[in-house]
């Protein structure tokens, strides 16, 4: 009953907050307190739920080892949520993650509509939160489903959330009909394992799996069914052309949360199917290859920002399932054990997070709008710089440091296609990358962009600075620290 | 109950069913296209007349669709929810000597979830809209 605190007390606080926000939300002050009090409930939440730590081993940086516990994965999952929820401007104007849902309210909207949209937004933010953490504690199938359904079920409502905008709607459309395929998927596959082994628990799963020495083909595509659709839901290629349009469709508040909170409990998901059957299919290692490849190719040629992040976000999931693959292949495997994995997802997380606060904050929709920014507004473009070059993997950033590890455990682990094939699609995607940094510094000022309006004081230069800086911080941190040890 | 002993066990049956359904269905249609007098597409047939939409003798000068009204699809998803939660009290309600005191706080949580889904149904207005 106690392992399952932190979902007991995510669900009570949901209820709390549904009861106080439909009964006493009147005036705009008691909005703005609706989502502070959420924000804070998830971060609080988050922090009660780390119950186990870290274990670090290795002796040196080469052979870092991180042994994760869910309990970690469950905390930054909430406070990931918590910071998305979090705003510092909750004003009417699109320069605020607030501000996006106020405009997505009809355009003769009272100011009562304004204030549901914006409490039904925290809600719906906690329930997928809600969904995630329950994917993560479960040991059966049937609640994997579930947990997917209900954290893809807010997702459908938030990606459609801006009711006016026919982008928003058509990419919310896509997203719950391919989700769809996705689920029924992963259900098919669930249903061909319960017939071939008579259990829908992973961990019996894994002990029958290899105790039966089966040679079914049924069983390996039910096992195969149930992998892919987790790969569905994770947007790698060759299911990946649902993500790229959401992306550009959805509001950029409900889309930063998308990039980062499903996708770790997706990959959480995926890791545990993987170590309860104990073996890998070729076709992850083609998947990831294929994710790779699809996210530097088909990012070249991309002229709007969010359409661009789509793709690359592609790329990082192909760089995170070539950890999960090279560190299943090895024999001492847990659910923890992951080498490069965690520290990649953490750096993806830091480098979301802070490029969608600064394409939330502008508003811009091409990359060539950028254009002069780093001359007029030095902080936004250091940190901007910093961001691309960590995503592009140069050292000593986050991003490089992710990037290492995963595919030195790759070639470690003799998967040596999959790291050659990860290191060019890093090469072409620094071309990528590294046109943004091109375009802020080099290129025209765009006509579109207005650069003659007031700098917006609730925006602080800070903001932006922190956000690049933050990453070179922590991955230095990181490397001292093992070094040390 | 029909004993069917054959090399294809059980499954036999429905694919008979399944070839009888498709023929006759397809026999029918197919039989009356073929053998009327009148088909569509000639000049002068009496089809085509009868697909084309009615206006009081007059052509057509408007879409007749007309916007779809979101507060029907809210009765129906409203219906459900509350429907089902009725519905499940009475399997719950037959055998609470079996699930015990569990049993009877878990169906007081269902209760108490869904009358919190209700509360906020009703104070965002999804209810208030339904005065047709």
């Amino acid at each position: 009953m106690w392992s399952l605190l932190s979902e007991l007390y995510l669900v009570t606080g949901i209820l709390i907050v549904i009861v106080y926000g439909s009964l006493l939300n009147n005036t705009l002050k008691e909005t703005k307190s609706i989502v502070s009090l959420s924000s804070l409930l998830l971060v609080i939440g988050g922090i009660l739920s780390m119950n186990n730590s870290i274990i670090l081993s290795g002796s040196d940086i080469w052979g870092i080892e991180v042994l994760m516990s869910e309990g970690i994965i469950k905390g930054l999952v909430l406070i990931s949520s918590g910071v998305c929820l979090m705003n510092t401007s909750p004003s009417k104007e699109k320069s605020s993650p607030l501000g996006q849902i106020a405009l997505a309210s009809p355009k003769r909207s009272r100011m009562s509509v304004y204030m549901s949209r914006v409490f039904t937004y925290s809600v719906l933010i906690m329930l997928c939160s809600l969904g995630v953490m329950l994917m993560l504690s479960s040991n059966d199938l049937l609640l994997i489903y579930l947990g997917i359904e209900l954290q893809a079920l807010g997702m459908y409502a938030l990606a459609s959330y801006e009711r006016e905008s026919a982008y928003s709607v058509e990419s919310g459309l896509k997203y719950f009909v391919l989700g769809a395929v996705g689920s029924g998927i992963l259900l098919i596959g669930s249903s061909i394992i319960y017939s071939e082994l008579g259990t829908i628990k992973l961990n019996e799963i894994g002990m029958l799996y290899s105790s039966l020495d089966l040679d079914g083909i049924l069983l390996k595509m039910g096992i195969m069914c149930v992998i892919v659709g987790i790969l569905f839901k994770l947007g790698s290629a060759p299911f990946h052309m649902w993500l790229v349009d959401v992306y550009e469709g959805g509001g950029s508040a409900m889309i930063r949360y998308f990039g980062v909170v499903p996708k770790i409990g997706l990959v959480s998901i995926l890791i545990k199917v993987l170590v309860s059957i104990g073996s890998v299919y070729e076709g992850i290692v083609l998947v990831s290859m294929l994710s790779i490849l699809v996210s530097s190719l088909g990012g070249l040629y991309q002229r709007r920002i969010k359409r661009f992040l789509g793709y690359s976000g592609i790329g990082h999931v192909g760089f995170i399932l070539m950890g999960i693959i090279s560190s299943v292949q090895e024999e001492n495997i847990s659910f923890g054990l992951l080498n490069g994995v965690f520290i990649y997802v953490l750096m993806y997380m830091l480098m979301t997070w802070w490029i969608w606060e600064i394409v939330i904050r502008e508003k811009i929709i091409y990359i060539d709008e950028l254009g002069m920014l780093g001359r007029r507004n030095g902080a936004v473009g250091l940190g901007i710089v910093l961001i691309m070059l960590s995503m592009a993997g140069v050292p000593p950033l986050g991003g490089f440091l992710g990037k290492m590890l995963v595919v030195k455990s790759a070639l470690g682990s003799g998967l040596y296609m999959l790291g050659i094939i990860g290191m060019l699609g890093s090469v072409i995607s620094g071309y990528n990358y590294l046109r943004w940094i091109k375009v802020m510094y080099f290129d025209k000022a765009s006509l579109v962009y207005s650069g003659t309006e007031v700098r917006n004081v609730e925006y602080p230069y800070v903001n932006a600075l922190v956000s690049g800086v933050s990453l070179l911080i922590v991955s230095i941190s990181i490397i001292l620290c093992y070094s040390v040890i | 109950m029909l004993n069917v002993v054959s090399p294809v066990g059980d499954w036999g049956v429905i694919v008979v069913y399944l070839l009888v359904g498709v023929i006759l269905s397809v026999v029918l249609i197919l039989a009356s296209y073929l053998l009327s007098a009148n088909k569509l597409g000639k000049a002068g047939d009496s089809v085509s007349e009868k697909l084309s939409a009615y206006e009081c003798g007059l052509d057509a000068f408007e879409d007749a669709r007309d916007k779809f009204d979101v507060r029907f699809f809210l009765v129906g998803i409203l219906f459900i929810m509350f429907d089902l939660e009725a519905s499940y009290l009475f399997p719950w309600a037959l055998t609470l000597d079996e699930v015990g005191s569990l049993g009877y706080w878990t169906m007081i949580d269902f209760l108490v979830e869904l009358g919190i889904g209700f509360l906020y149904a009703w104070r965002v207005g999804a209810i208030e809209q339904m005065n047709i």
